[in-house]
């Protein structure tokens, strides 16, 4: 296991609130693992530190086995870092077209076309992402994962408020994507789909990071089914 | 500098920003100096690099307000080379500006 991206005993506070105090995140090309964890235990600002995009108070982030002094969201971008965030990625400065064109003409990614079909947005190219619905929106931004064509991918609740059918889809590219030798790190609170979806599991509590292995070791683990599970919690196995 | 070969369309989009920003704070501005019975286009050095920082500034706002921040990050641009493509355009129009005053005198 040769990790890609890691974020490595990092530590954050906003206004004197510790948020984290020591957590890991690793990207492993060809897995796709899934951080779980409450509202509040700090996924979110985990991955952010990952991507670049808030820098942490302890810790480090490595790049390939280096070291990076100051890692923003732009360096890993080049280097081959995708972040899809919590909150709408596109502009709504411009058509859905224009943004994936400026995506494939930086990368020499995939045609904005295909990615587009490949997610089922064909249709709406030429829109401005307001005219969107949360389930077609989530697909354009997948398709603009697509046309870059990272080498890691990093994506915030995903599935947020999406339907069960955009949802399958996110889950296939996410999947395809892994199994293609890409490094993606999923977060989201839908744990059946996750789980069934995932080759590792992480579990965010308390400022801090375990991991639990593959999801069928994960649904087993003791602590973490009593306190994030939930008891009545149905195995969801692939 | 590679950026700017690269990705003509992203530079185009922010160059376009920053230029239609630029020409509105200084309309307003303009506008304030005649106003004030002053010559819009004989303002001091320290005042067009002000216009300049206040138009890069605004085009920084505008880009935070349509939450564009994470896909230029995506886009490899660093904050500094944004920076750049904003006050290019305030630049090149505080020079015309300096350069028609002196001709008009």
């Amino acid at each position: 296991m040769t990790e890609l991206l890691c974020a490595d005993c990092v530590g954050k506070s906003y206004r004197g609130r510790r948020i984290l105090s020591s957590a890991s995140l690793r990207a492993v090309p060809g897995e796709l693992r899934a951080l779980l964890g409450r509202n509040g235990a700090g996924k979110s600002t985990l991955l952010k530190i990952a991507a670049g995009w808030v820098q942490p108070d302890t810790g480090s982030v490595r790049w390939d086995a280096e070291t990076l002094d100051r890692a923003t969201l732009s360096s890993l971008a080049r280097l081959g870092l995708f972040y899809l965030p919590d909150h709408d990625l596109l502009s709504d400065a411009f058509t859905i077209r224009r943004q994936l064109e400026m995506l494939m003409r930086q990368y020499d990614g995939l045609e904005p076309e295909e990615a587009a079909r490949r997610t089922g947005v064909e249709a709406h190219l030429d829109k401005r992402p307001r005219s969107l619905s949360g389930g077609e929106l989530r697909r354009a931004e997948l398709a603009a994962v697509l046309v870059r064509r990272p080498r890691c991918l990093l994506a915030d609740e995903p599935y947020r408020g999406i339907a069960p059918k955009d949802a399958e889809v996110l889950t296939s590219v996410f999947r395809e994507l892994a199994e293609s030798g890409v490094a993606v790190v999923v977060t989201g609170h839908e744990v059946p789909t996750l789980l069934a979806a995932a080759d590792h599991v992480t579990w965010c509590v308390s400022g801090t990071t375990y991991e639990l292995g593959a999801p069928e070791r994960a649904s087993e683990d003791e602590r973490f089914r009593r306190e994030y599970l939930g008891a009545g919690f149905a195995r969801a196995v692939r | 500098m590679s950026m700017l070969r690269s990705n003509t369309l992203v530079v185009r989009s922010c160059l376009l920003r920053g230029a239609i920003l630029w020409l509105l704070a200084r309309t307003l501005i303009s506008a304030m100096i005649v106003a004030a019975y002053g010559d819009p286009f004989a303002v001091s050095a320290r005042s067009a690099v002000i216009i300049i920082g206040m138009s890069t500034a605004l085009a920084f706002a505008q880009t935070a307000r349509l939450r564009e921040r994470v896909l230029l990050g995506n886009l490899g641009v660093p904050g500094a080379t944004l920076a750049a493509y904003f006050a290019l355009p305030a630049l090149a129009g505080e020079l015309v500006i300096a350069l028609l005053g002196a001709a008009l005198g």
